[in-house]
């Protein structure tokens, strides 16, 4: 039997009972805490950085735009203070004053602003800007400054263009050629024959080799220039013509306008224009030479008519005076002789009409009929004659009503003549005189009744006419003439009586007034009458006017006393007092009794 | 808010490597465990042995006596002693070979173990940079909006 035996089946391992980690740590995800802390950090240090980067760039901005802005308010300051500079001072400064030239004065307020920074790449940056900006508005400024600078020398140049235009239009025929040469260049002969002549260049092409004026500016010019002076040639002419009054210069200034050889340059248009004033000239210098021949013969005629009237008006006066005083010898050998007329009319000093009335008034014959309403129109229409032609001819109307068979007295003939001669003066009195007599004569109403010729009876139209021709003899009278204003006062007062009283005259007049001394009109009697008319007779204060009014007066009153009827027996009611109906009336004021009549008149208004 | 889903990104990536070190934790334990049954089990199978060897050991001594030796002195009593000396040797190797193979698997827990550390590790890092990532945010936003 077999022995079974036992072998060992295991073997030893070789393992070690290690093994090998596979374990391996990511350092990436180990490390991704630090690495986004140090993420975090460096964000953090961005931002900071960045906080910082900006604020100091804001800050460095804010800081260059202060200093910029401030540069530029001085900059722009000083462009504008420049526009009152010298162009020379601007550009390359002034040593004698110290003053700096635009530029430089810009560098040095730059430095003195850039001083005044800290920072200095805020420094840098506004030196920088600083020089940008004064590089460009100095070329602004110099432009400016330049330009000026050929204004000026530019109207220095016209200035003296215009001198020399003055010169050539104005000057003798010396100074004609030089300023035409100066004007528009050429050749002049300087020193002996035989030197070269001296070339001169025009003022205008000399402007334009300045550069002050271009070629074609300097071409106008001339132009213009040589037509100005054409026209100012025609033009000196044309007045020469006017001054001379002399139609024939004018036809030749015609001719030679006409011919395009006289003043060449002149434009078309100018000529056209030139022509046409000429001709007109030429027309007015014939009308005007018409004219004056026409006048000459009005101014003959109105002086022939003045002579008339001035010797007319002396001999009126020295007649009168010669009558008026019989007494006094040198008033009668003023009178006028027979032959004194003859004299004046055979060398025309007066007119054949007035010879005759002359001769009449010699002999003592004076109207035997005097008109009012003739004297007081022609008095009328001297004081509203607008022209000495129209006093001329309100007087022409005194003469022939003169002398035998006239209206006119010799007294009111006077009187008219020398208020026409006022009215011809125009003297305040006159002035007065008229205005006064346009016042009366609407207050009579007589002006409403020229107008409208309505509304009047003939009493009030009497008592109209009366009114003017007392206050024309008031105001006229040649020795003792009463002002406009007082004559207007008493003719008024006298007015509104007369028509209180329903009497177509005037009355009382001042003198009878006074003699009378307060009486009542219908205390008057014919033996007052003919006692006050002795008095005005034998009265030496009243003038000529005055007595003949007092007289005229007088008559008036004397008709009255002729019409009144005889008295009532005593103890009847007197005529004229208001009978029992009307003692309402009377008791109100409205009485009409004679007494209250003498009191409005003696209480007139 | 930006931040906040940076700081809630950082958080769910620790939740995950937190998990992953967790089941690194647990095959470590296992391997711990096979290590133990490894040896456990070696110990199972030598007693097997020993009663398979005193069966092979009692055939032999048969087979001698069989033969007509005696069987505890002489040859057999050598060749029982070699079989013996044959027997212990492979007990010994077995244990040795089981003890080798426990290492191993302890060997591969300290991996695990290792593993879910390193895990840990990157789970507290991912955290970290969630926060980093979220002040970060937080600044960009502040810088931005002290920019504007």
């Amino acid at each position: 039997m077999r022995v079974p035996t036992y072998s060992r089946q295991t073997k030893a391992t070789a393992k070690t009972g290690a093994i090998n980690f596979s374990v391996r740590a990511n350092p990436g995800a180990l490390s991704q805490g630090q690495s986004a802390l140090a993420g975090m950090a460096r964000s953090a240090e961005n931002a900071a950085l960045k906080w910082y980067e900006t604020e100091t760039k804001e800050r460095r901005l804010s800081e260059l735009t202060a200093a910029e802005n401030a540069f530029k308010v001085q900059v722009q300051n000083q462009k504008i203070e420049s526009l009152d500079q010298d162009p020379n001072t601007i550009l390359y400064g002034n040593k004698a004053t110290g003053t700096l030239s635009w530029e430089a004065q810009a560098l040095q307020n730059m430095n003195t602003l850039a001083n005044t920074i800290e920072d200095s790449k805020v420094r840098s940056s506004f030196m920088i800007s600083a020089q940008q900006m004064i590089l460009g508005e100095r070329v602004s400024v110099y432009q400016n400054a330049r330009n000026k600078q050929i204004d000026i020398a530019k109207a220095n140049e016209l200035q003296a263009a215009e001198l020399l235009i003055k010169d050539a239009v104005q000057g003798n025929a010396a100074q004609r050629a030089a300023a035409t040469l100066e004007l528009f260049g050429g050749t002049q002969q300087v020193g002996s024959p035989n030197e070269p002549p001296r070339t001169v260049v025009g003022i205008f092409d000399e402007m334009a080799d300045r550069g002050l004026i271009t070629r074609t500016e300097a071409f106008n010019l001339t132009k213009t220039t040589q037509q100005r002076i054409a026209k100012s040639d025609f033009r000196t002419r044309l007045a020469s013509a006017d001054r001379s009054g002399n139609p024939d210069e004018a036809a030749q200034l015609v001719a030679d306008v006409m011919d395009p050889k006289n003043f060449p340059n002149m434009k078309p248009e100018d000529r056209d224009t030139a022509f046409t004033q000429a001709v007109n000239l030429e027309q007015q210098l014939q009308k005007r030479a018409v004219q004056i021949a026409e006048k000459n013969e009005t101014k003959a005629s109105r002086e022939q008519k003045n002579r008339h009237s001035e010797n007319a008006r002396d001999i009126v006066a020295r007649i009168i005076s010669a009558n008026e005083n019989p007494d006094d010898q040198t008033a009668q050998s003023n009178k006028p002789s027979s032959l004194d007329i003859a004299n004046l009319l055979a060398s025309d000093g007066i007119s054949d009409s007035f010879a005759r009335v002359a001769q009449d008034l010699i002999n003592d014959v004076d109207a035997d009929v005097r008109d009012p309403d003739l004297i007081a129109g022609i008095f009328a229409d001297i004081s509203n004659a607008t022209t000495d032609e129209q006093i001329e001819d309100a007087v022409a109307r005194i003469t022939p009503n003169m002398g035998v068979g006239g209206t006119i007295p010799l007294q009111d003939a006077l009187s008219l003549l020398r208020f026409a001669d006022g009215k011809k003066a125009k003297t305040i009195e006159t002035t007065d005189v008229e205005f006064y007599r346009q016042q009366l004569d609407d207050i009579t109403g007589a002006t409403a009744y020229r107008i409208s010729g309505v509304g009047v009876g003939e009493d009030e139209i009497f008592r109209q006419v009366d009114a003017a021709d007392t206050y024309r003899r008031l105001t006229t009278d040649p020795i003792n003439p009463m002002s406009g204003r007082d004559a207007y006062r008493t003719v008024v007062e006298q007015f509104f009586r007369a028509r209180k009283q329903r009497i177509d005259f005037l009355a009382p007049a001042p003198f009878l007034d006074e003699y009378f001394g307060g009486k009542r009109p219908s205390e008057w009697t014919a033996e007052d009458v003919s006692r006050a008319r002795i008095a005005i007779t034998t009265n030496r204060n009243l003038s000529q006017i005055e007595k003949t009014i007092e007289f005229e007066t007088l008559d008036d009153i004397t008709k009255l006393i002729d019409q009144r009827p005889p008295p009532p027996p005593p103890g009847d009611p007197q005529d004229g007092d208001p009978g029992w109906s009307s003692w309402l009336p009377n008791w109100w004021g409205n009485s009409e009794s004679l007494s209250d009549r003498e009191d409005d008149i003696r209480n007139p208004g | 808010m930006g931040f906040l889903f940076e700081l809630s990104a950082g958080k769910q990536q620790q939740a995950a490597y937190n998990y992953n070190s967790d089941i690194n934790e647990r095959n470590a334990q296992v391997a711990e465990q096979q290590a133990e049954q490894l040896v456990f089990q070696e110990e199972q199978n030598i007693v097997d042995f020993r009663k398979q060897f005193d069966d092979l050991q009692a055939a032999t001594s048969q087979a001698f006596r069989y033969n007509g030796w005696i069987a505890n002195e002489g040859t057999p009593l050598k060749v029982a002693l070699a079989n013996a000396q044959e027997a212990d040797e492979e007990i010994a190797t077995r244990r040795y070979n089981a003890k080798v193979g426990r290492e191993e698997l302890k060997e591969q827990g300290t991996q695990e173990r290792m593993q879910g550390t390193l895990n840990r590790m990157y789970g507290k890092a991912a955290r970290t940079a969630g926060k980093a990532r979220a002040v970060n945010s937080l600044i960009q936003t502040a810088s931005a909006f002290a920019s504007v």
